[in-house]
């Protein structure tokens, strides 16, 4: 039985490859067309096909919460994700714009605080956030460039428009499935990417290991990428980074501090390191500065940095513009540092330490989303409509002991996407991360990575919680 | 190269090949007790006794049933020195490194440890179902290092990786020779019982030189038997072979000639192998077969101890004393 989408039930959501009416999209009538000459019982074999591949490979996460067994599959929908050529030339644009106004921001909190101090953003608001980092005052990176990978969350409302959800901007993750992802369709569906003229991500390890050179003081700079080690959730993506660049994987008990260089143990005693791409928090980085507690860092590295004898990429102290608080004046900050009108929309947002706002959001509690303003991977969020009183409770209580910690906003429609399940085709909610890199220019990886809630009704992407990934392709034409 | 990628790529192929070489007693083992006549007793304490291991296996299992100390060797995770157990090692080191092996090379070792995983979770194994299963783990052994040998770039990463699996096959043949030969020497000279033949023969299956050695000496004869696996210098996996190896990899690493030395660990592996070359078994059998074993075996930990503090301690002399004419580039 061929594979049609006139059964499809899109629900009352945008979805991305049917529209209103029923018809598919034109820049997805190429899949369907491909669909039409498939069964369910190909797709499973596919399916089962691609999940061999992956778990043979290796490309596996770690949970935290599992003892036994730490490892699983990401799960990888066979459905692609298509963008259209127009769209991605509006997203690119947008995306350049908020980076650059973001890198300014940063830079300028840093140094004179022009934007505090010309009353744009409120004083206490950016000066109380958790990833602003005073130690970090006066630091100048090299090339003026702090946040050199961004992976920025987009979702599309009800009505199909683009909004920004996230930033981040400290160690965003995920672009190593981006691009096995596409290797993996590239496999099992040879004929279908073939046929349709997809834009390639495989060379964004060669642009990165640009941008590493070009923020290092000469061609024979020794690059590393810098991971807690195999244990941290990622670690997949950082091994794979750090072999598809053909530098170092290092870990931190790999580094040492001699005469104000980072020094690499190897075989033939040590040997300095120019440029870090880390994968460790700020706060980790460095015992001697941040978490005395920490066991992760180089202790001594901070000064390092200080000296401008190391480059790390990200910069430390980018995390302040992770702050979902600061997040809300983004839009502010493109205006106020490049004086344009932003291109991507932010996600309408209250800010709680706001004492009308704050109300408003304890009166809303079971229509909200509320989130902690510096958690990551979809942890301390409340869902409201999806949400039990005591849960509500529970989050009212934290609101009103630390409103600056919360933000909250309303419970968006993320758009949809078909997706597969054994015998069916459903949608299912999806958001998008494209991911920035800052160097010489500003390039971004064709599509990114396109998260999706595999638990039907879900809206949370996230891997830690039940969601998978899908390719993302960005057409050429 | 980084001194935790060098200590993980010898680390890995160490274990590697341990998987191999208690992979290859089990299967014997259980080979031998086919050809042999019911009322022969079917020992399987002399593995454990290989594997060091009595004390654990006395808290994991009741008895010494061919069911037990199989589970034991293959899938048991509290013992360290389980195919299991090694393997997950083995893939450990690898993932550590993944950057520095080639991508079919870790293909190859995850697929392997998947595999084992899997039977891992079978509660019932017919001995056919073991044969078929051992013999999967052994070629997928032979295809890893078929891969390695052909994808890793033989500089000092592909030396380190070489040390350990020697050191390791060093240790695990003395060892597999020293507790067989407590049980099997002669009290008179070289006329063997069927049984005794049986078990000899077994050694010599379990060490893959069953063909080799008759090429070299048409019978099997005990102190042939131990001269070949001792001090065959031809024969991959003999003693003196494996120390052969060991020595060329480690002078490749520090660049130094072979023949003389700088360092610790350079004297102590060239002295042993030195005593194989100039040494007739005649000689080892006077001496006693297990002292000689016994003495072998104190020499190789201090081996295993020398390339830690030489390579690998990240307290010790950061700059080991090594020859500045190395060709590799690291």
């Amino acid at each position: 039985m061929p594979i049609t989408f006139s059964d499809y039930d899109k629900h009352h959501f945008f979805d991305e490859m049917v529209t209103e009416d029923g018809s598919i999209r034109p820049h997805y009538q190429a899949l369907a067309d491909y669909l039409q000459t498939k069964s369910f019982r190909q797709l499973q074999d596919r399916q089962s096909y691609i999940n061999k591949i992956l778990l043979d490979l290796g490309i596996t996460f770690n949970v935290y919460s599992d003892s036994e067994g730490t490892e699983r599959i990401f799960p990888f929908d066979l459905i692609p994700r298509i963008i259209s050529n127009s769209e991605w030339a509006f997203l690119e644009k947008g995306l350049k714009q908020r980076i650059t106004a973001l890198n300014l921001f940063i830079d300028d909190m840093y140094h004179d605080q022009k934007i505090l101090k010309d009353g744009v953003i409120p004083s206490d608001i950016a000066l109380s956030s958790k990833g602003y980092l005073p130690q970090c005052s006066g630091l100048n990176p090299a090339r003026g460039i702090w946040c050199h990978i961004t992976g920025t969350d987009l979702i599309r409302d009800r009505d199909g428009q683009y909004y920004v959800l996230e930033d981040n901007l400290r160690c965003p993750s995920g672009v190593a499935y981006v691009l096995e992802n596409r290797e993996i369709m590239k496999r099992a569906f040879s004929t279908l990417v073939q046929s349709v003229e997809i834009q390639p991500v495989s060379n964004y390890p060669t642009q990165l290991l640009e941008l590493l050179k070009f923020v290092a003081a000469n061609d024979r700079s020794t690059c590393a990428v810098l991971t807690p080690g195999i244990y941290n959730s990622a670690y997949f993506e950082h091994s794979f980074l750090a072999r598809q660049m053909g530098i170092e994987l290092v870990q931190p008990s790999d580094l040492v501090i001699r005469d104000h260089y980072v020094m690499m143990r190897t075989t033939r005693g040590l040997k300095k390191v120019d440029v870090l791409y880390r994968r460790i928090d700020d706060t980790f980085l460095d015992p001697t500065v941040f978490d005395a507690d920490s066991m992760l860092g180089i202790p001594g590295i901070f000064d390092v940095i200080r000296r401008g004898n190391v480059t790390m990429v990200n910069a430390p102290g980018t995390g302040i513009a992770d702050d979902k608080v600061i997040y809300c004046f983004v839009p502010k900050m493109i205006k106020y540092y490049l004086n344009e009108d932003p291109i991507i929309p932010n996600v309408e947002t209250y800010i709680c330490s706001d004492p009308v706002q704050l109300t408003h959001v304890i009166q809303n509690l079971d229509k909200l989303v509320v989130k902690a303003a510096n958690e990551a991977g979809g942890y301390g969020m409340l869902v409201g409509p999806h949400s039990t009183k005591d849960e509500q409770n529970e989050f009212r209580d934290k609101l009103l002991a630390n409103p600056r910690n919360y933000i909250a906003q309303p419970t968006l429609q993320f758009s949809r996407c078909p997706s597969f399940f054994e015998d069916s085709i459903e949608g299912r909610h999806v958001d998008l991360r494209p991911y920035i890199l800052y160097g010489e220019d500003i390039n971004i990886l064709p599509g990114g990575l396109t998260r999706v809630a595999l638990r039907k009704g879900s809206l949370v992407v996230n891997s830690s919680q039940g969601g998978g990934s899908k390719d993302t392709w960005v057409l050429a034409r | 190269m980084l001194s935790r990628v060098a200590e993980s790529m010898y680390w890995m192929n160490r274990y590697l090949e341990r998987v191999q070489n208690y992979t290859r007693f089990i299967e014997v083992n259980l080979n031998m007790y086919l050809e042999l006549t019911p009322d022969f007793e079917e020992q399987w304490l002399p593995l454990i006794q290989t594997a060091g291991d009595e004390i654990l296996f006395q808290e994991t299992h009741a008895d010494y049933s061919r069911e037990n100390v199989v589970h034991f060797l293959t899938f048991e995770s509290k013992n360290p020195s389980s195919v299991m157990s090694a393997l997950s090692s083995a893939r450990e080191n690898a993932r550590s490194i993944r950057e520095g092996i080639s991508g079919e090379m870790w293909e190859a070792i995850n697929t392997l440890y998947l595999r084992v995983k899997e039977g891992q979770r079978q509660s019932q194994w017919s001995i056919e179902e073991l044969f078929e299963f051992f013999k999967e783990i052994k070629q997928s052994c032979y295809r890893i290092e078929g891969i390695a040998h052909n994808t890793i770039s033989h500089t000092e990463r592909w030396h380190f990786a070489r040390l350990g699996q020697f050191l390791e096959r060093a240790d695990k043949l003395s060892r597999i020779l020293d507790v067989h030969s407590y049980y099997l020497l002669p009290k008179e000279q070289s006329k063997l019982s069927t049984f005794e033949l049986i078990q000899w023969v077994a050694i010599l299956r379990s060490t893959s030189s069953y063909e080799m050695y008759l090429q070299e000496f048409g019978e099997p004869r005990w102190n042939r038997i131990v001269e070949f696996l001792l001090l065959n210098p031809y024969f991959p996996r003999s003693l003196r072979y494996c120390l052969q190896q060991s020595q060329k990899s480690l002078h490749s690493i520090t660049g130094n000639d072979i023949g003389s030395f700088q360092l610790p660990i350079e004297k102590t592996i060239g002295r042993m192998k030195v005593n194989l070359d100039y040494i007739e078994v005649d000689e080892i059998i006077g001496f006693g077969v297990h002292d000689y074993l016994d003495r072998v075996q104190v020499r190789l930990n201090e081996v295993g101890s020398l390339v830690y503090e030489t390579f690998f301690d990240p307290n010790a002399n950061l700059q080991p004393v090594i020859s500045s004419t190395n060709g590799f580039n690291t």
